[in-house]
């Protein structure tokens, strides 16, 4: 599963070989002199939604060095809105999701991408999907900048990792400053007070308003996921300790929504986190959140919530060590993750909470 | 590939750094309101609006009930409440600020719902700033979906608040005398919202109150009224045909007994059509069915009564495929409306 995901599947492999649009072939180029003489860049963050957050900085970064630049933000379209509130880029460069790459549409990406003639393509996900690293080596730009990977050279500057264990956003920070690019410090997401609080106070309300509310993400993400049953104890330990629970769902987990929402009645709100704005607005609202995968997870920590981050890999790539809020709970077999550990992790998060923000 | 490698400066950083912060903001869905009404008393129009709402709350929805019936409110007795701690008369006395300030909640989180007062005298005949002061909290109240439930008649009051969306529902039933009441009721509507629009030209609002006179008791077709204003103010005839464009009141045909009361509603809708020149869309029929009775005596909405009695999946079927609402929480398509029953089925645990 996972080789296919960076390295593509055999059919995709095949079909770029045999029919696929090919890369031009690079001259040779002064990469310092190019880098500099840069005024259209294209900034690739990792497919998922939490490539989004953790490459927050770097395009602040970006955009400070090249403050005249027009930049692009590549990202996919069910994350488009999102981007569009990032205010470091001036074009958010939308591709669909289920795109193929031997599809019509990934053919007029590549095209829409070739007609920009990008200066500089930054590459930010390591391991980003197949697609997203064919997009790159496609794209036309002069500069392709990416982290090395296996079996693939998309790139004409490949930037080799440290280590893969290192926090994500670290990394991306590491290749600019091989670039000799300066790094911001931490981006700060806040939740606008006008649409964002009405949302949540639609949403949030009658005992959801006054109690006190865990978010739980049910979307197990690329791996195994948590079992229905984990997720049962989660959300009947939190409803027991007199809270109440907003379930984050994908269509995949509406059965498991279904079957929440049969059991605990009204004391479950499910929301779908295809629109992440509005989950944005919901988390504020919520006093912790227990998530098993990293999308509404970056999210949460990007809003500087308590959270407990379930993992079955080395979870120092998706969390900073230095982020006191966030316990990681860590087994390489996520179902055999116990509910006391969720539940001990997420009182040590909220213990961590300063006094002023739990008042 | 070869690439060659120099070190150069790298480039000056700029003079003003942006600031560091992401402001994040959502979209919020649009408030959709669905007055009921229907002209003739006992058509069932409290029993649609109530189990419309508690459906639309089992679909993922935020919905906010109203009983505007302001001379015989009983909408809260689908909702048990016997005697409402809080209802209109609340509000319309000034003993609460807005009108959120008197939302009552129910078993479901999804559903609220403010109940008439009709203990309060008078309160059948509110006077025109009350009335207004109604209308506008009515319009500011926050959820995905807000239905009021309308009394029998086509006091102005009613016509009102009916006219506030254009997207209103008019329930009938089979019978002719329904169908002439539903009939007088969208006419009366039309009148109305014209004479709204063009009350402040002259002469437009004058040729209108002397047509509505004369339609009562002359055919009056909207055209010809139309034709009229075209000669003496083309820009009001204008205006006049944009309303009625854009007025798409809909049509729900309650307590069917045969196929023909389907073709009947057909031929209702192209009348209107005909004399209004206003587009009635018929969204679906519900049958008549003995379990609405049971669930009225024992107060409470059919759908949770008996989620797969034919009342029920029929209003499964009106509010998903005629209405068009998608559902939010379990993506059942249209033609899946009666799964709906499960889950009203599990919700009725409950209630």
């Amino acid at each position: 599963m996972k080789v296919a995901w960076t390295r593509g599947s055999l059919p995709e492999r095949f079909a770029m070989q045999w029919r696929g649009p090919h890369p031009a072939r690079d001259e040779p180029l002064n990469i310092f002199g190019e880098l500099r003489r840069a005024r259209k860049l294209l900034l690739m963050p990792n497919d998922r939604v939490g490539g989004l957050f953790l490459g927050a900085s770097i395009y602040q970064s970006i955009r400070q060095q090249y403050p005249d630049a027009h930049i692009g933000l590549l990202t996919d379209e069910r994350w488009a809105g999102l981007a569009r509130q990032i205010p470091f880029v001036d074009d958010v460069v939308v591709t669909a999701p289920t795109q193929k790459v031997w599809s019509p549409e990934f053919r007029q990406s590549v095209q829409r991408l070739r007609d920009e003639s990008y200066d500089l393509t930054l590459c930010l996900g390591p391991d980003c999907s197949y697609r997203l690293a064919q997009l790159c080596a496609l794209s036309g730009s002069r500069l392709r900048v990416g982290f090395q990977r296996e079996g693939l050279t998309p790139y004409n500057v490949e930037i080799v990792r440290r280590s893969e264990g290192e926090y994500e956003a670290d990394q991306y920070q590491s290749l600019l400053r091989i670039l000799g690019l300066d790094v911001c410090g931490e981006v700060q997401w806040v939740i606008g007070d006008g649409k964002s609080s009405q949302l949540r106070e639609r949403y949030l309300d009658g005992d959801f308003a006054s109690g006190s509310v865990v978010g739980i993400d049910l979307f197990g993400g690329e791996g195994q996921g948590l079992s229905g049953r984990q997720l049962d104890d989660i959300v009947g330990r939190v409803i027991e300790r007199g809270a109440r629970a907003v379930l984050f769902f994908s269509l995949a987990e509406r059965k498991q929504v279904n079957y929440l929402k049969k059991t605990y009645g009204n004391r479950v709100l499910p929301f779908e986190q295809n629109d992440l704005s509005g989950v944005a607005a919901l988390l504020q609202g919520c006093r912790a959140l227990i998530s098993c995968n990293t999308d509404v997870l970056h999210l949460a920590i990007s809003l500087h919530l308590p959270c407990v981050a379930i993992f079955d890999e080395d979870a120092r790539r998706w969390v900073s060590s230095r982020n006191d809020l966030v316990e990681v709970v860590q087994d390489r077999d996520i179902r055999a993750v116990s509910i006391t550990q969720v539940v001990q992790a997420l009182d040590r998060a909220l213990r961590r909470v300063p006094a002023e923000t739990t008042a | 590939m070869s690439v060659q490698l120099e070190i150069e400066p790298k480039p000056a950083p700029p003079a003003a750094a942006p600031s560091n912060v992401i402001l994040l903001d959502s979209k919020v869905p649009d408030t959709v309101i669905w007055p009921v009404a229907g002209g003739k008393g006992g058509t069932g129009k409290s029993t649609l609006t109530a189990n419309m709402g508690v459906s639309l709350s089992l679909l993922g929805y935020k919905v906010i009930i109203v009983d505007g019936d302001l001379g015989g409110a009983d909408l809260h007795l689908f909702f048990d409440q016997v005697s409402p701690p809080k209802s209109l008369s609340t509000f319309l006395t000034r003993e609460v600020g807005t009108l959120q300030d008197v939302l009552l909640p129910t078993p479901n989180e999804n559903l609220r719902i403010i109940c008439g007062g009709s203990e309060l005298v008078g309160m059948a005949n509110l006077s025109y700033a009350a009335k207004a002061k109604l209308i506008r909290h009515i319009q500011s109240l926050d959820a995905d979906y807000v239905l009021i439930d309308l009394g029998a008649g086509s006091a102005y009051n009613t016509l009102d608040i009916f006219t506030l969306s254009d997207e209103g529902i008019i329930v009938t039933t089979p019978e002719p005398q329904a169908r002439v009441d539903a009939y007088g009721f969208l006419k009366n509507t039309v009148y109305r919202k014209l004479k709204r629009l063009l009350g402040k030209r002259e002469e437009a609002g004058d040729l209108v109150t002397a047509f509505a006179r004369e339609a009562g008791r002359k055919s009056g077709r909207m055209e010809d009224l139309l034709q009229r204003l075209d000669i003496a103010d083309p820009h009001a005839a204008r205006e006049a045909r944009d309303m009625l464009a854009e007025y798409r009141p809909k049509l729900i045909l309650n307590r069917v007994r045969s196929k023909r009361h389907i073709d009947e509603v057909h031929r209702f809708a192209q009348l209107v059509r005909q004399y209004l020149s206003t587009e009635v869309e018929y969204v679906g029929y519900v049958r008549n069915d003995d379990k609405i009775l049971d669930a009225c005596e024992r107060r409470r909405p059919v759908v949770l009564n008996a989620p797969k009695s034919s009342a029920a999946t029929d209003l499964y079927s009106v509010i998903m495929n005629g209405l068009g609402v998608s559902d939010r929480l379990h993506r059942f398509e249209p033609r899946q409306c009666r799964k709906l029953s499960q889950v009203a089925k599990a919700e009725a645990k409950f209630w």
